[in-house]
């Protein structure tokens, strides 16, 4: 089962994502609450999807990805997005990422995307 | 034609026609410099051109497909605007519009336009020759190199498409080099993208494609097709025919367009169609009418309650008639919103008409308009629309002057027209205005006298206002020489009529030299009307309040009967009268004391003598049909509470039963 790090700055929407990657059949690697925490527990736990909130103190999400790019090139990264910033998220995309999903987040749209980007299906 | 073909038919019908009149007046603002309207027109002519490719209406495809690529070439600022460039695409515009209707009435789209094409086609390739037509597309693909074309859907309920685009354009790159893709990066962005979008790759193995696509969520299903296959086509065409380099590109750029367009049309299509079911749906006008007069007997019946609950004096059926009249009056409220049609439907035509009027007249003129979402009964505003059309023709043939003459007054050499529309209290007013030649009095009095419509001696005692309005009696013309556009003495005299007859009035304000405003007073709706109830003998009969100018007994010293005619003295002038008794032919009863009630028909004014006033109020008008419909006289009747039929008089016809007759 792939796991998944979860970023993401509100505890809200970690719990929310958790809850629903469990239920679609993924194990949670661990949870970071800014950019430069990700970075370092990508480094640590070597997980085999992140989701990446884009806006974020310390660290934002562009930076991160660059950041574990690096560390990574073959990194999966899926991008955590809300309407409105689609400049941002075709950034990170020619910076790498793998996909993205949109907030409000549906449970069955995260999950497809997440398995694709997987190569789950 | 199968049914759904019909339907879709119809749909297209419908649709081409609206994309035509935003067309038309984007093509005003072209010409203004308004360079957003470009990007409109070029939308516009792009989606009927793939709704023409759907419904497999060829002629109207090319012609819609060339003047796509001329606005393209205007938009990209490779030609310049001009009046000549917006002259031939107008008549695209209107060929269009007429392959429009032969399709709908005889199912084909052979309209000439061969001469329309060939301009078009000058227009586009007078720059850069025949070179790169994906240009005019807005591509900047040219699929050299590639071997790979890939047609991408996304799903419908995708958020983000364009981000969804580039992520797939973004994984391709991964496994193979993108020469190009269609739609471009900012077209993908807009909401008209539907998601389906063709990346142009050169990739060794189509596999690993297929498989990397298939690693993108989202995606509803993609179609991988070599590109050499029509290289190979169009290598062969060129052994054949010897055609040159660029005219193959063409060749296979409309070919790929087209199945492209076709299926973005349906889908398109499907959208919106879903999206309009959700918004509102169309209704017949006709219905609207028989639902109102529905109303209207309801109006009726209620009354009948009443007084039935009256008689008898049942509380409990006062109170639940009571409840049931609230009901009916939002219920007539409700429908009279619902037949409310904003003025924007007449006005949008004008622009374009002023345009071609000045131009073939060789004057210059800035029209403009306010107020477009004013509100107008639909019967008044389709009544009206005729008659603005003679005034606003009227304010360029006859109001603003040649550039020549203008400047030679110290004017603008522009002439400005301006239409405004807007509602004041319980009327809607329509005012048209021009800083023209304004209306010469003396000269209007020099030809009402010639025509013999007044004598001199009346000319001397009018005042300049009564003169002013002399341009709309019948068979008055002031333009020495009557121009193809307006002018042949007819017109003028049928815009006041109309108004009038709708229940309105129009007033001429004007300064020589300086221009003139017309304003019009308008009900916002005809189905029902004020009008004063009269009685004579049992008889009733209503005359609607807007011809009415007032009423008087009729004594010994205001009545006069000259040579067998009887007249009624108002204020020291002899108004002719007319017994509605005599009229009517009503035997019984002859009143001590009778009434005049003094109406106004086209500026004149008559004494129409009654027995009594019963009372004024608010009447629905039910139209004669039938063979009742040609009865003069009329312009229809309206039932009472008490379930009593009473006529409606229509004064014009009623009056002027010789000349009409």
């Amino acid at each position: 089962m792939p796991k998944v790090l979860i970023v993401d700055d509100t505890a809200f929407m970690r719990k929310l994502l958790k809850n629903i990657l469990f239920s679609g059949g993924f194990d949670i690697a661990g949870e970071a609450e800014n950019g430069k925490q990700a970075v370092e527990m990508y480094k640590q736990l070597k997980p085999d999807i992140v989701t990446m909130d884009i806006v974020m103190p310390e660290m934002n999400g562009i930076e991160a990805l660059k950041a574990i790019k690096k560390i990574d090139p073959n990194a999966k990264v899926v991008m955590c997005t809300a309407v409105g910033q689609e400049q941002m998220v075709k950034a990170a995309i020619k910076l790498g990422a793998k996909g993205y999903i949109v907030k409000p987040f549906q449970a069955p749209k995260v999950i497809e995307e997440l398995k694709k980007v997987a190569g789950m299906s | 034609m199968s049914d759904e073909m019909e339907e879709y038919k119809q749909e297209f019908i419908q649709e081409a026609r609206e994309y035509l009149d935003i067309m038309n007046q984007n093509f005003i603002k072209v010409e203004k410099g308004d360079l957003d309207a470009i990007n409109e027109i070029f939308r516009m002519a792009h989606t009927i051109k793939g709704m023409a490719g759907f419904m497999g209406y060829k002629n109207l495809e090319e012609l819609c497909h060339k003047l796509e690529s001329a606005m393209g070439k205007v938009r990209d600022g490779e030609i310049e605007v001009t009046e000549e460039l917006i002259d031939v695409m107008l008549k695209a515009v209107d060929a269009i519009e007429e392959m429009i209707d032969r399709i709908e009435d005889e199912d084909n789209d052979n309209v000439d336009v061969e001469h329309i094409i060939q301009a078009l086609t000058n227009l586009v390739d007078a720059e850069k020759g025949d070179e790169d037509f994906a240009k005019a597309e807005k591509t900047d693909v040219k699929p050299d190199g590639a071997n790979l074309r890939v047609d991408v859907y996304i799903a419908d309920d995708c958020v983000m498409k364009s981000v969804r685009a580039a992520l797939v354009i973004e994984t391709l790159s991964e496994v193979g080099e993108v020469v190009g893709f269609i739609p471009d990066e900012e077209d993908m962005e807009k909401d008209t993208f539907d998601g389906h979008f063709v990346v142009y790759l050169k990739a060794p193995d189509a596999s690993a494609v297929e498989n990397a696509i298939s690693n993108v969520a989202e995606i509803d299903r993609f179609e991988i097709t070599p590109v050499e296959a029509d290289e190979r086509a169009a290598e062969q065409a060129e052994a054949e025919t010897e055609i040159t380099e660029s005219e193959i590109k063409r060749a296979e750029g409309l070919e790929e367009k087209e199945t492209e367009e076709k299926a973005e049309s349906r889908i398109d299509k499907k959208k919106e169609r879903r999206k309009r079911k959700l918004e509102s749906i169309r209704v017949n006008i006709s219905q609207l009418d028989t639902i109102m007069n529905l109303v209207g007997e309801l109006v009726i019946s209620k009354g009948r309650l009443l007084q039935i609950a009256a008689e008898y004096d049942i509380p409990e059926l006062k109170e639940a008639v009571a409840i049931m009249d609230k009901s009916i009056t939002s219920l007539q409220d409700e429908i009279m919103q619902i037949r409310m049609v904003k003025v924007e439907r007449v006005f949008s035509k004008f622009p374009r008409m002023v345009r071609d009027l000045a131009r073939k007249l060789g004057k210059k003129v800035d029209f403009t308009m306010e107020g477009l979402d004013t509100e107008l009964d639909r019967t008044v505003l389709d009544e009206i629309s005729d008659p603005l059309v003679h005034l606003v023709r009227n304010a360029v043939d006859h109001g603003i002057e040649t550039p020549e003459e203008r400047k030679a007054a110290g004017k603008d050499e522009t002439g400005r027209i301006k239409l405004a529309a807007w509602r004041e209290k319980n009327n809607i007013i329509i005012e048209l205005e021009d800083d023209g030649r304004g209306i010469d009095v003396e000269k209007i009095k020099q030809k009402a006298i010639e025509r013999g419509i007044i004598s001199p001696a009346e000319a001397e005692s009018m005042s300049e206002d009564e003169l002013k309005m002399l341009i709309f009696s019948p068979g008055f013309s002031t333009k020495d020489k009557a121009t193809e556009v307006s002018g042949r003495g007819v017109g003028m005299d049928v815009v006041k009529t109309t108004v009038e007859r709708l229940g309105g009035s129009v007033r001429v304000f004007s300064e020589k030299g300086k221009g003139t405003r017309i304003r019009i007073h308008l009900p916002p709706t005809v189905a029902i009307v004020k009008s004063l109830l009269v009685k004579v003998a049992d008889e009733t009969y209503a005359i609607p309040i807007s011809s009415v100018v007032e009423a008087l007994y009729v004594g010994e010293d205001n009545w006069k009967v000259i040579h067998g005619n009887p007249f009624m003295i108002v204020r020291g002038k002899l108004v002719p009268a007319f017994k509605l008794r005599d009229m009517f032919n009503v035997k019984n009863g002859r009143p001590e004391k009778e009434v005049g009630i003094i109406v106004e028909k086209e500026g004149e004014r008559y004494a129409l003598i009654a027995d009594t006033i019963a009372e004024q109020q608010e009447i629905v008008i039910k139209p004669l049909t039938g063979y009742l419909a040609k009865i003069k006289g009329f312009s229809g009747v309206t039932i009472l509470g008490d379930g009593r039929v009473v006529p409606i008089l229509d004064i014009s016809s009623l009056l002027g039963g010789d000349r009409l007759a």
